[in-house]
C-alpha cells in the first residue's frame, strides 16, 4: 500500500519515525519539509491524488491537533470532536472529499504524538464528556500495521472517564488493538458500511463488507463499542434492497450499536472533476442531484426522505436502542424522517451530549 | 538581429501555428494600414523559418517586405516567441498547450525545464499532470474539434476531457457545438449533461444529439430534462400546483426541506387576514396534499 516514505528534517529525530520505517521495511527519503515534497516529488506525479496515497510523509505538526468537527452550514451538528494527526488516506474512494480538499497529496503523519497526548490530556481533564475521533481527514486504522497509532491513542484515551474515542475505518485492522474491557473511558470502532456493490465499485483498496463485519465482531470481543456509518448512502439501481439487506446483516452481528449515522451522498462541485477523471466506472454521479443551501449537491429531497424513512424504520425494528443520527442533514429532514422532536429522544443522549467548556449551540 | 525579407523568401511550418480561429479585426486593420511593425520571429537562414507571427504573415501580400528577428535555432526562436507573446497578448490555454506540446515533441527543452520554466512562464502550473494534459490535447483532439475549442478559448482541463473521446464522438461534438453556435459555458454545460445521459442510456453522443433535433426550445433545457427526468417531473408538478399562489407567496429555489415551506411579506396589518385566508386555502388544497403524500409518504 505504502511504496515510499519521506521523512522531514523535523521528524527525523523522533524514535517513532524509525519505528515506522522499520515496520514498513522501506528506506526513507529525507527531505527538508512538506514544501520540498510538493516541489520535488508531488509535481512530477501524473496522478498526484492516486500516487500520493502511496507516499507516507512523516512530519511534525506544530499546531493544535484537537478541534470541533466543523459540520456544514445550516445542518444539524452532532457535537463531534476530531483529532487531525494524520491527513489523507491510502484508500481511494471515489466519493472522498479529500480529493478536492487537501493541498498535499502524500499521507501526512505527525510523529510528535507526545505533543498530541499532552494536548488531549488537558482537554480530557476539562471535559466531563467528549466524543471524538481521528476519522475526519484520514482513515483511523488504515495505516495501523505500519504505525500502530490507533492502539497508542486508544490505550491513552480510555484511561479518562467520560472520553468516548471512535476510530473510524474501512479496514479490518483490529487484531492488534488493545483489549478495553473495564476501562474508565469508552473505545468505539466505527466502520463505513456500504453494500458490496458500492465497496467494489467506489472504494479501492478497502476491506470487503464481510471483512469489515468480521472485524467488527473481533472488536466487540475486545470490549469496543461498535458504530456503523451508512455514509454515504449511494443511490444505484437496486440500492434500497441492498441497504436494507446490509442493515439486516449488521444487526445479525450486533444486537445494539453505540451509534449509527446516515447520510446521503453529497458533494462539493469541485469533487465532480476528480470522480469523472479518476473513476471512469463509478456510478456515483449517475443519480439526480440538486444544489442545496450549503452549496453541496444532494439527491432529491423527497427521494432521500422516502428512503431514510424505510431505513430508519428497519433499524428501529431490529435494534430500538441503537441511536441513529444524520450527518449533515437539516432539521427538516430530521423531523420528516424521525418525527417531530426526534432530537430530544433520550436514545440520542450519547450523541448530542454537550458538556465541559463548549458553548451551548442551538440545533 | 533584425533583417528585412520579402514574404516569399520566408518558409512556414504548421507546427508553429499556435493561434487558431478568427484573426482580430484590429490586427487586420493595423497590418493593412501600417504593415508589420513588430518583427516576426524566425530561425535564421537565407530563407528564414517563421516561428512567430503567422497571423500577421498571412495578411501580407506576396511582394511585401517585413522585418524578421532571426534566432539561431528553433529552440531559441520558440523561447523568444513565448516571451514576446506573454508580454504582448497572452496565449489562450489551448495555444499554450500547443506550444508546450511542440516544445516537448521536438525536445527543445528537457522535460524538467518545461516543468520548471516554460509552464510557469505561460502561467500554467509546473507539474507533470499539466504537461500530460497539454500533450493529450494536441495529440488526442481532432483538428475540427481543436479549432472549435481554440476559437472559444476553451480551458485546458475541458479540452483534455474531450481529448479522451473517440474520434466519432469528437466529430459529433464538434458539429453540435459549432452548429448550435454555443458559447464556451454552453459547451461545458452541454458536455456535462451529455456524458451521464450517454452512460445511462448506453447511447452514443451522436444518437443523443440526433434526438435533440426533435425537441423544440432551448437545447440546454432539453438536455437538462433528459438528464434529470425526476427533478423535471417534480418541478413541473409542483410548479403547476403552486401557480395560483406564485404572486402572493415566496418559495425557496431548491427542493431541500424548506422548499415545501413558503413565506409572505406583510406590508400592512390588513394583509395578514388575506394571507391567513390564503394559507387556509393551501392547507385545504387536496391536490397539494396528494402531491406531498406521493413524494414524501407524508401522513
Amino acid at each position: 500500500m505504502i511504496e515510499k516514505i519521506f521523512v522531514t528534517e523535523a521528524a527525523a529525530k523522533y524514535d517513532y519515525t524509525k519505528e515506522i520505517c522499520d515496520r514498513a521495511g522501506l528506506e526513507p527519503e529525507f527531505i527538508r519539509d512538506d514544501t520540498a515534497y510538493r516541489k520535488e516529488v508531488e509535481r512530477f506525479l501524473s496522478d498526484p491524488v492516486g500516487q500520493g496515497k502511496r507516499h507516507l510523509l512523516l512530519d511534525v505538526f506544530k499546531g493544535e491537533f484537537f478541534r470541533k468537527c466543523p459540520g456544514t452550514k445550516g445542518k444539524v451538528c452532532c457535537n463531534y470532536y476530531v483529532i487531525d494527526q494524520t491527513t489523507n488516506c491510502p484508500f481511494d474512494c471515489s466519493y472522498c472529499f479529500l480529493q478536492s480538499y487537501l493541498n498535499l497529496r502524500a499521507i501526512r503523519f505527525a510523529v510528535n504524538v507526545g505533543d498530541l497526548f499532552r494536548e488531549l490530556e488537558a482537554v480530557f481533564k476539562k471535559h466531563r464528556f467528549v466524543r471524538l475521533g481521528t476519522g475526519e481527514l484520514a482513515d483511523s486504522l488504515a495505516l495501523e500495521p505500519l504505525t500502530g497509532f490507533g492502539s497508542k491513542l486508544m490505550n491513552f484515551a480510555v484511561e479518562f472517564p467520560g472520553v468516548v474515542l471512535e476510530l473510524k475505518t474501512k479496514s479490518a485492522y483490529v487484531e492488534n488493538l488493545p483489549d478495553v474491557h473495564g476501562k474508565p473511558g469508552r473505545g468505539v470502532i466505527g466502520w463505513t458500511m456500504e453494500p458490496s456493490h458500492v465497496v467494489a465499485l467506489e472504494e479501492r483498496g478497502t476491506a470487503t463488507l464481510d471483512e469489515r463485519l468480521e472485524a467488527s465482531a473481533i472488536a466487540a470481543e475486545k470490549g469496543y463499542g461498535i458504530a456503523f456509518h451508512l455514509d454515504p448512502v449511494v443511490f444505484f439501481p437496486g440500492f434500497e434492497a441492498a441497504y436494507l439487506e446490509l442493515v439486516e446483516e449488521m444487526f445479525s452481528r450486533h444486537r445494539t450499536l453505540d451509534w449509527m449515522s446516515l447520510a446521503g451522498f453529497r458533494y462539493e462541485p469541485s469533487l465532480k472533476g476528480y470522480v469523472e477523471e479518476r473513476f471512469p466506472g463509478s456510478e456515483l454521479l449517475d443519480g439526480e442531484f440538486l444544489r442545496c443551501s450549503d452549496g453541496k449537491y444532494r439527491y432529491l429531497f423527497p427521494e432521500r426522505i422516502r428512503f431514510f424513512r424505510r431505513l430508519v424504520k428497519k433499524v428501529k425494528q431490529l435494534s430500538p436502542k441503537t441511536p441513529v443520527y444524520f450527518c449533515m442533514e437539516d432539521a427538516r429532514t430530521w423531523d420528516l424522517v424521525m418525527g417531530e422532536n426526534a432530537l430530544a429522544d433520550p436514545v440520542l443522549e450519547p450523541i448530542f451530549s454537550r458538556e465541559g467548556n463548549d458553548e451551548k449551540q442551538g440545533m | 538581429m533584425v533583417k528585412f525579407f520579402y514574404k516569399n523568401q520566408i518558409r512556414t511550418d504548421d507546427r508553429f501555428r499556435f493561434h487558431r480561429g478568427d484573426v482580430p479585426g484590429n490586427l487586420v486593420r493595423s497590418v493593412e494600414r501600417e504593415g508589420i511593425l513588430l518583427p516576426l520571429i524566425a530561425v535564421a537562414g537565407e530563407q528564414p523559418l517563421l516561428v512567430d507571427g503567422y497571423r500577421r504573415f498571412d495578411l501580407l501580400s506576396e511582394g511585401d517586405s517585413v522585418p524578421v528577428r532571426q534566432m539561431r535555432d528553433e529552440d531559441a526562436a520558440v523561447r523568444a516567441a513565448v516571451e514576446l507573446n506573454m508580454l504582448a497578448s497572452p496565449y489562450s490555454e489551448m495555444e499554450k498547450a500547443g506550444i508546450v506540446a511542440v516544445v516537448h515533441e521536438n525536445a527543445w527543452m528537457p522535460e524538467r525545464e518545461i516543468l520548471d520554466k516554460l509552464l510557469p512562464r505561460l502561467g500554467l502550473k509546473g507539474c507533470q499532470s499539466v504537461l500530460e494534459n497539454c500533450i493529450n490535447v494536441v495529440d488526442g483532439l481532432s483538428s475540427v474539434l481543436l479549432n472549435v475549442l481554440m476559437a472559444k478559448k476553451a480551458p485546458l482541463k475541458f479540452a483534455a476531457r474531450l481529448a479522451g473521446e473517440f474520434p466519432e464522438e469528437q466529430a459529433a461534438l464538434a458539429g453540435f457545438f459549432s452548429g448550435r453556435r454555443f458559447s464556451l459555458s454552453q459547451m461545458i454545460q452541454a458536455y456535462d449533461l451529455l456524458v451521464p445521459i450517454r452512460k445511462r442510456d448506453g447511447a452514443t453522443i451522436s444518437v443523443i444529439i440526433e434526438k435533440l433535433k426533435e425537441t423544440k426550445g432551448d437545447v440546454i433545457d432539453a438536455l437538462q430534462r433528459m438528464r434529470f427526468p425526476k427533478t423535471t417531473g417534480i418541478r413541473m408538478k409542483l410548479g403547476a400546483l403552486l401557480l395560483p399562489y406564485r404572486e402572493k407567496l415566496s418559495f425557496p429555489p431548491d427542493f431541500e426541506g424548506d422548499a415545501f415551506r413558503f413565506s409572505c411579506r406583510l406590508k400592512s396589518p390588513e394583509q395578514a387576514v388575506d394571507c391567513a385566508r390564503l394559507l387556509h386555502e393551501i392547507s385545504q388544497d387536496s391536490s397539494l396534499f396528494r402531491f406531498l403524500s406521493e413524494y414524501l409518504d407524508n401522513d
